[in-house]
């Protein structure tokens, strides 16, 4: 049982009025002298008993009178399957609004959640006194749609106050819509309200990748949550909204060319924009703005449903972060015609070459091979170089004295031994975020890796090297398979035959004599037991690829084969990337790094795009030399900066972080699903014959107590006063 | 000039006139005197004076020996003498005390007590009175002088509500006490046993007296008309009693309702004129309707 007015519940303590007045007027006599007491007495005598009845009768239904007009007041409703033949029938009417991002879409001044919301109040207006009411959005983050609990609200005498307060709070969402969850929601919330006889309002712009599957089905999850709502015996009406040919330019991605950015090397962002309306878009003007300077805009056309891919060249002077903004302009969806990134411009990429046939004078060394392709940073005569990599070689007797402060990755080229002095170093390395690309040739000792690098699989290192296979003649080879064409890695060469990993011919190789995970197999030989030749292996915050041939060509072609550049170029920057690092982040992602002791404020603040801050606080790590940055998830799309106050008197006194959120893209898509279509795979659905027309339910409904008890109260009223008469209590005369 | 003469005979406005004497003199000349000649006839004549002769005499009052003497005709004049003996019964108890209106029950007594002496004096019958409770308080004895009214009306003034109330005791003294057959007239509010009241009556219709009851009582006590909670406060040695009115209305009109039929059928059996008495009515009104009834019974 619910109540409409529950706090007027406290005031049933007033059912103890009747007895209070009878006690009072018990004390509160008058005094008169009388002669006739004989027969006063002897009228006493003989009714006391009839008397004390009546009283009791009569004390009883005043009592009980109060009651139930207190309780009339606050309102009782049951659900009718409680109390069928006393509750009234009223309606049962909830609001399901789509305020996913592109409910943004403005044609005029007005979005199309406005004219959503408008179609809300209209539902809510058309709701009487008694009827029920909720309200469930989707489309928003969490802990922003309205909290109006899982009960439903009792429409009263203003009407749905808090329901229609609700519907104009919650903001425009920043996220697709989720139409699977938001039904279940809908189904738990009849479920809740006792079941059948709800109408649910479903106002959506019908986005056709929010009810349809790629083959234009219905979706399995969608298809589910309508099953549920029906098997409760409720109905979902179907309120389109939006325009039917909207406009909208979406920037689907913005990428820069070079995946390490250094200063003074050339790249390049390429904008792609996608046509996401039913119509072709002229003139379209698309900006590049970096650090809050325009860099460049251009204009194109796009046709219906095409994307183009507009790319904007620039070379970074200085290192440091940098804030890349991509935007168009004239669209009827503001959220998705900006894209921001945020790069890390480095100095220099430092890369360790372990050479395990180190010779200075020849050039026949592995590493040799390597900085043939890797290149040199040395700038040219145009004032930029053409590389960002750094090269430091280095014999492994001399690792162990090496600095790895800078060092971004490390190369172990055919390395023999491996120490436990050199494997703690790596580790460290590695814990650090460092990467590490490990070339296992014929110099490798099997025993000294596996019990130091691999250490049981404790290890760094992916696996324990075994015995090798090599044809000295050099008549049997081997060709690599990629096992994994969606890895960073591996994307680039795999969608590139030219490039020709797989005409690399392997002469020789190393056995592994432990199991690998498979997931984290990148490439196998295709020989009889596909035996994995590109093993990952995470590590810390860094990252461990392990060949297992030597980079020279002692053992395959493969350093004189172009795949071995585009590996090196694909391989590099996915190591040198610290892992869970990343400044391109969605919404509702977290933002983690570790800070080191020298960068410590304390006073951290992040700001937000719209310039309001929040202060953050760092917390100290196990090592206590670094501390734990962490930024709850953002739902607001934007270049966000972590600002660091370490106080006037340092001499670094301010320093910044940024990172960048991002929507979905796919939101922008507008194409509205047929709405016969709809209604047709999902049999629950019903489309509202005119927008604003709502239907009344006449089955089922909640009971609303508060008219039988009224007429309850009305006849106790009666039968008081028609008993006081009759028990010669009602004041007919005067004294 | 009638209304405004018969306001003056409403308890209410009869309450303001002081003396017992006036008020009775109001209550006859201003109801009864001129409306009925008297019900009670003499039966012998005493000479008193002559005065002369004028047309429509009766002859046969013609004094012939006067007429022998003087030559005129004289007619003999008679001095009217009565047989009709009167006792008027005041209850004096304390119940007789209470009153709701202008007047209590003992003084609306007295009143019409007055008012009846007054009445019978006028008439040149003689009356006489006793003033009771549980014993005979004051006696007056029997007169037809008409300034007997005073000394009978000081004796009713002056005895106040009193003790409780044996009526049949006090009846069957009274019957031993009153020798010659005589009206009684009763005036209580009878609130003692229903058969002593009947026993009591009975002695006085079995000395041979003509018996006539006023069963006064107060609007109050025939209405019971109380809404509040009520503590009633006993007379005559009753407890007091808090009870709610609205509950017992019913139940004491029905007591009160069986108390006067009774006395109405013992009246009947009895052959006495039974009369109740709302001290809320003009006297007039009683008066007229007894006499009224009287006339009718003797006639």
């Amino acid at each position: 049982m619910n109540f409409a007015n529950p706090l007027l519940l406290g005031f049933l303590y007033l059912a103890v009025i009747p007895l209070v007045i009878y006690l009072i007027n018990r004390q509160r006599y008058h005094r008169r002298q009388w002669a006739a007491m004989e027969f006063l007495l002897r009228a006493l005598r003989k009714h006391r008993r009839r008397l004390r009845l009546e009283n009791l009768l009569l004390l009883l239904l005043r009592t009980a009178l109060v009651l139930l007009f207190v309780l009339a007041l606050a309102r009782p409703t049951v659900d009718s399957g409680q109390l069928p033949l006393l509750g009234s029938t009223g309606r049962q009417e909830a609001i399901l609004i789509d305020a996913s991002y592109s409910m943004g879409v403005r044609q005029t001044s007005r979005s199309v959640l406005s004219d959503a919301r408008d179609l809300g109040r209209g539902i809510l207006r058309s709701l009487q006194r008694g009827d029920r009411t909720g309200l469930l959005v989707g489309g928003l983050p969490p802990g922003e749609g309205p909290n109006l609990g899982d009960d439903a609200e009792l429409v009263g005498e203003s009407g749905a106050v808090r329901t229609r307060a609700a519907l104009g709070e919650f903001p425009l969402g920043t996220l697709p819509l989720d139409l699977a969850p938001l039904l279940s929601e809908a189904a738990a919330f009849v479920e809740h309200q006792g079941g059948p006889g709800w109408q649910l309002h479903l106002i959506s712009d019908l986005q056709r990748r929010d009810w349809l599957s790629a083959e234009a089905t219905a979706i399995p999850a969608v298809r589910e949550a309508f099953e549920r709502i029906e098997a409760l015996e409720a109905e979902v009406v179907l309120h389109p909204v939006g325009p039917e040919r909207p406009r909208n330019v979406t920037i689907v991605s913005l990428d820069c060319t070079t995946p390490l950015l250094t200063s003074d090397l050339p790249t390049s962002f390429q904008v792609t924009v996608l046509n996401q309306g039913r119509d072709a878009v002229a003139g379209l003007e698309v900006e590049v703005w970096i650090d809050e300077e325009l860099q460049g805009s251009r204009r194109i056309d796009v046709d219906e449903g095409d994307s183009a891919v507009v790319s904007f060249p620039h070379v970074f002077r200085e290192a440091g972060l940098a804030r890349v903004r991509a935007k168009v302009r004239s669209d009827d969806l503001e959220l998705d015609d900006q894209r921001h990134i945020v790069l890390d411009v480095r100095q220099s990429v430092e890369v360790l070459v372990i050479d395990g046939g180190y010779d200075a004078v020849e050039e026949a060394a592995e590493s040799d091979w390597l900085k043939a392709a890797l290149g040199s940073d040395d700038l040219i005569a145009t004032g930029v170089r053409l590389t960002p990599f750094h090269l430091q070689i280095l014999p492994p007797d001399r690792f162990l004295s090496a600095d790895l402060e800078n060092v971004q990755v490390l190369v172990l080229a055919n390395v023999a031994s491996m120490s436990a002095a050199d494997s703690e170093k790596i580790e460290g390395f590695l814990e650090n975020g460092g990467g590490v690309l490990a070339f296992c040739g014929s110099r490798v000792q099997p025993l000294a890796w596996s019990r130091n690098a691999w250490r049981s699989g404790e290890g760094w290192f992916p696996y324990s090297p075994g015995g090798e296979i090599f044809d000295a003649r050099r008549q049997a080879f081997f060709h690599w398979q990629i096992e994994n064409a969606d890895h960073p890695v591996m994307k680039f060469l795999a969608e590139t035959p030219d490039a020709g990993i797989g005409d690399v011919a392997v002469h020789g190789y190393r056995l592994l004599a432990s199991e690998v995970d498979p997931e984290a197999v990148l490439m196998t030989l295709d020989d009889f037991d596909k035996t994995p030749a590109l093993v990952e292996k995470q590590f810390g915050k860094g990252t461990v690829l392990a060949f297992n041939i030597g980079a020279g060509r002692s053992w395959s072609n493969f350093p004189i084969s172009p795949a071995f550049v585009c590996f090196l170029f694909e391989a590099m920057p996915y190591l040198a990337a610290r892992s869970g690092e990343s400044r391109q982040l969605a919404l509702g992602e977290p933002y983690n790094r570790v800070i080191d002791s020298d960068e410590y404020a304390p006073r951290v603040l992040v700001v937000t795009p719209d310039g309001s801050s929040v202060p953050l606080a760092l917390i100290e790590r196990e090592d206590r030399r670094s501390f734990d940055l962490h930024v709850d998830g953002r739902w607001e799309p934007g270049l966000f900066e972590i600002r660091f106050d370490r106080g006037a008197n340092s001499s670094d006194a301010f320093s910044s972080d940024w990172f960048a959120v991002n929507v979905d893209p796919r939101e922008g898509e507008l194409i509205r699903a047929p709405e016969d279509l709809l209604v047709d795979l999902y049999p629950a659905l019903s489309l509202a014959e005119h927008s604003t027309q709502i239907e009344e339910a006449t089955l089922g409904g909640s009971g609303d107590l508060w008219y039988p008890i009224f007429w309850v109260v009305l006849f106790l009223l009666v039968s008081e006063s028609l008993l006081a008469r009759s028990f010669g209590r009602s004041r007919r005369r005067k004294s | 000039m009638a209304e405004e003469a018969r306001s003056y005979l409403d308890p209410a406005e009869l309450s303001k006139v002081s003396g017992l004497q006036i008020r009775a003199r109001l209550i006859v000349e201003g109801s009864v005197s001129g409306l009925h000649k008297s019900p009670y006839r003499g039966a012998s004549v005493e000479f008193a004076e002559h005065r002369e002769y004028v047309a429509g005499d009766d002859i046969r009052h013609i004094d012939w020996k006067v007429f022998g003497r003087s030559d005129r005709y004289y007619i003999k004049q008679y001095e009217e003498e009565t047989n009709l003996r009167v006792q008027l019964l005041l209850d004096t108890s304390e119940s007789m005390n209470y009153g709701s209106g202008a007047m209590s029950k003992l003084e609306y007594a007295r009143t019409l007590s007055a008012a009846l002496a007054y009445l019978v004096l006028w008439q040149q019958d003689a009356i006489g009175a006793f003033a009771f409770d549980e014993r005979i308080r004051a006696e007056v004895p029997i007169s037809s002088n008409r300034s007997h009214l005073q000394k009978l009306v000081g004796v009713l003034a002056s005895e106040a509500g009193r003790d409780s109330t044996d009526l049949a005791a006090v009846l069957g003294l009274i019957a031993e006490r009153i020798k010659r057959k005589s009206l009684i007239i009763l005036v209580s509010d009878l609130f003692d046993d229903v058969d002593k009241v009947t026993l009591g009556l009975r002695r006085l219709r079995h000395a041979g007296h003509d018996v006539v009851l006023f069963h006064t009582m107060d609007p109050y006590e025939l209405e019971f008309p109380f809404n509040r909670m009520t503590l009633f406060e006993g007379l005559e040695d009753q407890p007091d009693q808090l009870a709610d009115p609205n509950s017992l209305r019913e139940a004491y009109l029905e007591e009160i309702h069986n108390f006067t039929r009774a006395l109405k059928r013992a009246c009947r059996n009895s052959l006495i004129d039974y009369q109740l008495v709302d001290t809320s009515r003009p006297f007039d009104q009683v008066l007229t309707e007894y006499l009224g009834r009287r006339s009718g019974s003797l006639s």
